[in-house]
C-alpha cells in the first residue's frame, strides 16, 4: 500500500513537462506552442499549457499547471483578454518567468459583443502572426542570448513562409462567387479572417464561447443563409455541433466541415501545425462554399434503435413496479379459525430493549386495550405486529398465517398526529383508500367498493363531509375518517393507536360504540389506551406492558390499583438505567 | 407581432414543443415532488447525473441516446445512495442529500477536465447549467415526447399508488404496498424528467419547473387529481409565455419561463380561492364588521332600556368611532334590524338578535366560572370574543351542561334560550329526588326564605312530595312545606355527588 502511494507521489511531483534544452518555455495554446517552437528551433522545447482541443476561453486551470508556471522562464501569451484565467494563475504561483503578450503591436479590432474590449483572434491572419514572431524573437534572445544567431535564421524562413501563405489564401478566397462570401460559424473567431481576406463573418455565439445563442443572434444567422443562398456553415473544434447540424439539417444545407481557430487539432486531424490549420481551414471554406447547395442525409436507421432501446427501458421499469405490487395479490379470502399469537417476542431500537419476551394469545370476539407509559413499547407492538421493524427474536402468527400472507384483513389506525392533513385529499379519498387492499393492481373501483365507503362514511356519521379536505375537519371528524376507511378495509383484525387522543366525548362514544359492534360480529380488536379511568368502560380484556407483560387477562381480573402501580412504576427506569451501563 | 414571424422557422417550433412538454411533465411531476417534501432531492438528482452526461459522451460523443441513459443511470444511483444512507446511516436527511449529489456533481466536473483534456473536445457546462431551448434537436424533441407520454400514463395508472405512499407511506406498507418500489419509480420519472428538461432549460432550471407549478395548484386546489392537472396546465402556460417573451425580449429562454412561472405562483398566493391572502383578508375584514355591528346592536339593547337612543348617545359610549358607527348603523337598517332615523330603535329582529348576543355574553361568563374555575372579574374580555362565534347549537349544549342557570356570575339575568323552560326548580323535582341548592337565587324573596329556613346554598335537599299547591322536603332531620309557588322560584342543581 505505500508502495502504491510512493509511486503516486512521485508521478505527481516529479511532472516532467520539459525536455529538450535548459530553458522552460511554456505557451498558453497549441497554436503559440507551434509557433514559438518554429523561431525556438532545435535549442529550446515550448510546451503548450492547454491540451489540444483545449478552449481558451473558458479554460479551467488544474493543479499541474500552476506547477508548469511556477517552474517556467519564459511564458508567452496570446493576450487582449484571451487567457482570463491566466493572471490568477501567474500571480499566485510566485514564477520569476518573464512573460510575453505575443499580440504586442498588433493591430487589434474592437470585439462585436464585447464593446470596448478587443477581439482576441488576431492570430487568424498569418501577417499578424509575423509580428508575434517578432516578439517571441526578441524574448528568446533575451532569456537565451547565446543562441540568437540561430533563432534570427529560423524567424527568417518562418516569416517567408507565413507570408506565402497569406497569398495562397488571396488566391483561394477570390475562387468563391462574390455573393457566397460569408462565412457562417459557431463562434466569432474569423473577424480577423474575414476582414483581411473579404469574406463577411457571421456567427452564433460572441467573440468567446462563454455565450449562450440568443434568439436574435439565431433568427439573423437564419435569414442571412436564405437571402444569400448559402451552400454551408461551418463549425469549430472546441464547440458543441448540435445546434449548428440542426440548423443544417432544417435549411438542407450542409455543414462544410470542422474549422480551427482556438486549438490545433490531433495528429489525424490534418491541422497540427499552425500553418497547416489556415490551410486546411480555408480549404473547407473554399470548398464548401463554391459547391452546389446539396441535401444532407438522413438518421432513419438510428431513429429505430434509439425508440427501441428508450422502448425497453420504460417498459422494464414499468414492468418491475407492476410486479412488485401484484406480489400482495395473493392473500387468502379468510382467515379461517385463528387468533393473533405472539410468541416470545423481542424487539430492541439501537440496541435498547422496547419489548422483551412478549407471549400473547389474542382471540376474536373480544375488544382488548393496550395500557402502558410511555416508551412501554405499545406502537412498537403494533409495528412488529404489522413486519415495520426487525424482530431481534420470537414469532407472530395469524392462525396458519404470516402477516405478509393475509396483510389485507388486517387494519391498521395510526396516531393522528402522523398525517398531513393539509394534503389534498378528500374524505371521501382517503376512505376509499381502505378498498386498496382489496383490489387488484390495475382493478378499477366499482359500484360495490363506492356503496361499501358510503357504508363505511354513514356507520361513523359523517356522509355529510364526504367531499370536504381533510384538513378542514374537527379532531373527532378526523378520527372518524379514519375508523371509516378500517371499516371500508373489510378486515377480520383492526389495530389502533391511541383513537380517542383529541377526540370529543360524542365521538368517543360513537367509536366505543362501533368497535363493541366490530367484537359482537367476531372480529379481532387491539387498541391501545392512555385514559384508565376508561378501561373497566370499554376493554373486556386489557395488556398491561410495560416493555415486559405487567398484565394480561380480563379487565375485572386483571385491571388493580396493584397491577397498575406494576405498570407505570419506576422499576423500568432503574432497568434502563442499569443497561446505560452496560453499554458504556 | 414579431412572434408570428418566428414561428415560420422550424427551430421556434420545436423550442415550443419542447418547453410545453418540459412544462406539462415537470408539473405533473411536481406534485408529488413537493407533497413528498421532496424538493431538495429534485434539485439533487439534477446536479447529479452529470457524470451520466460526461460518461455517455465519452463512450458515443454527442449522442442523445448516451448522454440519455447515462443520465438515467446517474440518477438512479444518486436516488439510491441518498435513500440508503437516510435509511441506514444516522444522518440528517438534507445532509445525506448534500454529500451524494455535490459528490456526484464534483465527479461530472472532473470527467469534464478530465476529457477535456484527453480526447481534445469539450462538454459546455453551460448548456448543462442553463439549457439551451434553440438548439433542440429532432432526436431531443422525441426523446421528451416520449417521455412525456410514459410520465403522464405511469401516473395515470399507477395513481393510486402514488397517492396512498405519498398521503401516509405506514398504511400502504400494511397493505402490502411496497413504497420504497415506489418511490424508487418515482425517482426514475423523475430522472427522466431532468434529462428531458436539460435541453430547454437546463438543470438549475428545472427544479423551479418542478417546484413552483406545483406549489401554485396546491394553493389553488384540494384534491391530488385536481391538482395534477392544473399543475401540468400551469406548468405548460408558464413554458410556453416564458418562451414567448424571451422571443419578445430576444433573451434567454430557461430564466423566462423561471420568472413567468413565479409570477404565476405570487398571484396565487394572493388570490387563490380558499388559501389566497385576499380571500383570508377580506374574511377577516367580514369578520371584523360582524363584530362592530354586533356590539352596536348589544349597545343599543343597554342603552334603551334606560333612555331614548339617538346617535349622540350611542357615539357617547364611545366604543367605536362615529364615522364607523354610522356607517354600521347604515348597515343594521339595510338588514331591518335597526330603524334609522333621529331617534333610533332596534327592530324586532334586532332586538332578537341583540338579546342572543347577551345570552351567549353571559352564558359563556357562567360557563367560564362554573366549570373552569376563573374568577369574575378574569371572565369579561373572554366572553366579549366568544358572544360573536359560539353557535345556538353549542350554545344549548352549554346551557345544559351548567343546569339551565338564569343568571350570570354578575348577577344580570341570562336571557332564556330554546330550551330554558328546562331550568331546575325545586318544584319540578319527583319525589325521591335529591337537589343541590344553587348558589345563585335571582328572586330575592327566595333569599330570604331559605335563610329563615336555615338552608344555605350548595345544602342538598329531598323532595318527599309534591302536589298541586304544596312542596314538601326534607333537609337534614327537618322537613318543610313549602308553598309551589315559591317552590317554583327557588333554582336548584342535580345533585352530582349522587
Amino acid at each position: 500500500m505505500k508502495k502504491i502511494i510512493g509511486v503516486i507521489l512521485i508521478g505527481l511531483f516529479s511532472f516532467q513537462a520539459f525536455a529538450k534544452g535548459d530553458l522552460k518555455i511554456v505557451a498558453t495554446t497549441s497554436f503559440l506552442q507551434d509557433i514559438a517552437q518554429n523561431i525556438a528551433g532545435e535549442h529550446q522545447t515550448v510546451t503548450s499549457l492547454l491540451p489540444l482541443g483545449g478552449d481558451p476561453h473558458i479554460y479551467e486551470p488544474v493543479p499541474q499547471d500552476a506547477q508548469i508556471i511556477a517552474d517556467a522562464d519564459l511564458i508567452i501569451k496570446n493576450g487582449l483578454f484571451l487567457e482570463g484565467w491566466l493572471n490568477k494563475l501567474i500571480d499566485n504561483s510566485g514564477t520569476k518567468a518573464s512573460i510575453l503578450v505575443a499580440s504586442k503591436n498588433v493591430k487589434a479590432i474592437e470585439s462585436v459583443d464585447y464593446h470596448g474590449s478587443p477581439d482576441p483572434h488576431v492570430w487568424m491572419i498569418p501577417s499578424n502572426v509575423v509580428i508575434m514572431c517578432e516578439n517571441i524573437l526578441e524574448s528568446l534572445i533575451q532569456v537565451d542570448p547565446k543562441n540568437e544567431a540561430s533563432y534570427r535564421e529560423n524567424f527568417e524562413n518562418y516569416s517567408k513562409e507565413l507570408i506565402a501563405l497569406e497569398a495562397e489564401i488571396k488566391v483561394l478566397i477570390s475562387q468563391i462567387p462574390q455573393r457566397k462570401r460569408i462565412l457562417i460559424t459557431t463562434h466569432d473567431a474569423f473577424r480577423y479572417y474575414g476582414n483581411h481576406f473579404g469574406l463577411q463573418v457571421e456567427s452564433a455565439l460572441g467573440t468567446s464561447t462563454d455565450a449562450a445563442v440568443q434568439i436574435g443572434d439565431l433568427k439573423n444567422l437564419i435569414s442571412v443563409i436564405e437571402e444569400n443562398d448559402l451552400p454551408a456553415i461551418f463549425i469549430e473544434s472546441t464547440i458543441n455541433p448540435k445546434l449548428f447540424q440542426q440548423l443544417a439539417q432544417d435549411l438542407k444545407i450542409i455543414i462544410g466541415g470542422k474549422l480551427f481557430a482556438d486549438s490545433l487539432g490531433d495528429t489525424d486531424s490534418g491541422a497540427t501545425t499552425y500553418l497547416q490549420m489556415l490551410r486546411q481551414n480555408t480549404n473547407r471554406i473554399v470548398e464548401a462554399l463554391t459547391l452546389p447547395p446539396a441535401l444532407p442525409e438522413e438518421e432513419e436507421e438510428g431513429q429505430v434503435l434509439f425508440m427501441f432501446i428508450v422502448g425497453i427501458l420504460f417498459l422494464g421499469a414499468f414492468l418491475w413496479v407492476a410486479a412488485t405490487l401484484i406480489r400482495k395479490n395473493k392473500a387468502p379470502n379468510g382467515l379461517g379459525d385463528y387468533s393473533l399469537k405472539i410468541e416470545s417476542l423481542t424487539v430492541s431500537y439501537d440496541k435498547k430493549t422496547i419489548l422483551n419476551n412478549i407471549y400473547l394469545d389474542i382471540k376474536p370476539g373480544k375488544l382488548y386495550g393496550i395500557i402502558g407509559p410511555n416508551g412501554a413499547g405499545k406502537s412498537t407492538l403494533f409495528k412488529a405486529i404489522l413486519e415495520q421493524i426487525k424482530l431481534d427474536a420470537g414469532s407472530i402468527s395469524l392462525g396458519s398465517y404470516k402477516f405478509s400472507e393475509v396483510s389485507p384483513h388486517i387494519a391498521y389506525i395510526p396516531q393522528k398526529e402522523e398525517v398531513d392533513w393539509n394534503f389534498p385529499a378528500t374524505v371521501w379519498d382517503v376512505v376509499l383508500m381502505g378498498r386498496y387492499a382489496r383490489k387488484k393492481v390495475f382493478e378499477p373501483f366499482n359500484k360495490s367498493d363506492k356503496a361499501k365507503a358510503m357504508e363505511a362514511l354513514e356507520k361513523v356519521g359523517i356522509t355529510h363531509l364526504k367531499s370536504h379536505q381533510i384538513g378542514e375537519l374537527s379532531g373527532g371528524q378526523q378520527q372518524r375518517v379514519f375508523i371509516a376507511r378500517a371499516l371500508c378495509q373489510d378486515p377480520e383484525v383492526f389495530l389502533m393507536d391511541e383513537p380517542f387522543v383529541g377526540v370529543d366525548i360524542t365521538t368517543e362514544e360513537k367509536i366505543v360504540g362501533i368497535l363493541k359492534e366490530l367484537a359482537l360480529s367476531g372480529k379481532t380488536l387491539l387498541i391501545i389506551h392512555h385514559d384508565l379511568s376508561k378501561v373497566t368502560e370499554y376493554f373486556d380484556e386489557v395488556i398491561m406492558l410495560n416493555q415486559n407483560i405487567i398484565a394480561a387477562g380480563p379487565t375485572e381480573q386483571v385491571f388493580s390499583d396493584d397491577s397498575i402501580k406494576r405498570t407505570y412504576s419506576s422499576q423500568s427506569t432503574i432497568m434502563q438505567e442499569a443497561e446505560q451501563y452496560i453499554y458504556k | 407581432m414579431e412572434w408570428f414571424e418566428v414561428f415560420q422557422y422550424d427551430w421556434a417550433i420545436r423550442a415550443l414543443i419542447a418547453s410545453s412538454l418540459v412544462g406539462v411533465m415537470c408539473g405533473i411531476l411536481g406534485c408529488f415532488i413537493i407533497l413528498r417534501n421532496m424538493a431538495m432531492i429534485g434539485d439533487a438528482l439534477s446536479h447529479a447525473i452529470l457524470p451520466g452526461v460526461v460518461v455517455g459522451f465519452m463512450i458515443a460523443g454527442h449522442s442523445i441516446l448516451a448522454i440519455f441513459t447515462g443520465s438515467v443511470v446517474a440518477g438512479l444511483i444518486t436516488a439510491i445512495l441518498i435513500t440508503l444512507i437516510q435509511r441506514n446511516v444516522k444522518a440528517k436527511e438534507d445532509a445525506a442529500i448534500g454529500i451524494v449529489f455535490t459528490f456526484m456533481f464534483a465527479l461530472g466536473v472532473m470527467g469534464i477536465s478530465f476529457i477535456s483534456r484527453k480526447e481534445g473536445v469539450h462538454i459546455d457546462m453551460k448548456d448543462f447549467l442553463f439549457g439551451n431551448v434553440l438548439g433542440v434537436a429532432n432526436q431531443d424533441l422525441l426523446l421528451t415526447s416520449l417521455i412525456t407520454m410514459y410520465i403522464i400514463a405511469c401516473v395515470i395508472i399507477f395513481y393510486r399508488y402514488f397517492l396512498i405512499t405519498t398521503f401516509q407511506s405506514v398504511i400502504a406498507e400494511t397493505m402490502g404496498i411496497s413504497s420504497s418500489t415506489i418511490h424508487y419509480f418515482l425517482m426514475l420519472l423523475l430522472s427522466f424528467a431532468v434529462v428531458a428538461s436539460l435541453q430547454s432549460v437546463g438543470v438549475i432550471l428545472v427544479v423551479a419547473m418542478l417546484i413552483i407549478p406545483a406549489s401554485c395548484a396546491y394553493l389553488l386546489t384540494d384534491r391530488l387529481d385536481r391538482m395534477l392537472v392544473i399543475s401540468g396546465l400551469i406548468g405548460l402556460l408558464s413554458t410556453i409565455s416564458g418562451l414567448l417573451l424571451a422571443i419578445e425580449l430576444e433573451t434567454t429562454p430557461g430564466p423566462a419561463m423561471t420568472i413567468v412561472a413565479a409570477f404565476f405562483y405570487f398571484l396565487a398566493i394572493f388570490f387563490a380561492p380558499k388559501k389566497g391572502l385576499l380571500v383570508k383578508y377580506l374574511i377577516r375584514r367580514q369578520k371584523q364588521r360582524k363584530i362592530w355591528m354586533e356590539d352596536v346592536l348589544k349597545q343599543m339593547l343597554k342603552l334603551s332600556e334606560k333612555e331614548e337612543l339617538t346617535l349622540q348617545t350611542l357615539n357617547d359610549v364611545g366604543y367605536i368611532k362615529s364615522g364607523k358607527l354610522k356607517s354600521v348603523l347604515r348597515r343594521l337598517s339595510r338588514k331591518d334590524l335597526v330603524n334609522n332615523g333621529d331617534i333610533l330603535s332596534l327592530s324586532d329582529e334586532g332586538e332578537k338578535y341583540a338579546t342572543r348576543l347577551v345570552r351567549a355574553h353571559r352564558l359563556w361568563e357562567t360557563y367560564l366560572v362554573e366549570k373552569l374555575g376563573l374568577t369574575a372579574d378574569q371572565i369579561h374580555e373572554q366572553a366579549e370574543k366568544y358572544e360573536h362565534i359560539l353557535t345556538d347549537e353549542f350554545l344549548e349544549k352549554v346551557d345544559k351542561r351548567l343546569g339551565f342557570p338564569d343568571i350570570d356570575p354578575h348577577g344580570s339575568p341570562i336571557p332564556p334560550g330554546k330550551n330554558s323552560k328546562n331550568r331546575l326548580r325545586l318544584a319540578d323535582g319527583q319525589i325521591g329526588q335529591k337537589w343541590k341548592i344553587s348558589i345563585k337565587q335571582n328572586d330575592r324573596t327566595v333569599v330570604g326564605k331559605l335563610w329563615e329556613w336555615g338552608v344555605a346554598a350548595g345544602d342538598v335537599v329531598e323532595v318527599l312530595s309534591a302536589d298541586s299547591e304544596n312542596v314538601t322536603i326534607k333537609f337534614k332531620a327537618t322537613t318543610l312545606t313549602i308553598p309551589k309557588s315559591l317552590g317554583q322560584k327557588v333554582i336548584v342543581q342535580p345533585n352530582k355527588a349522587e
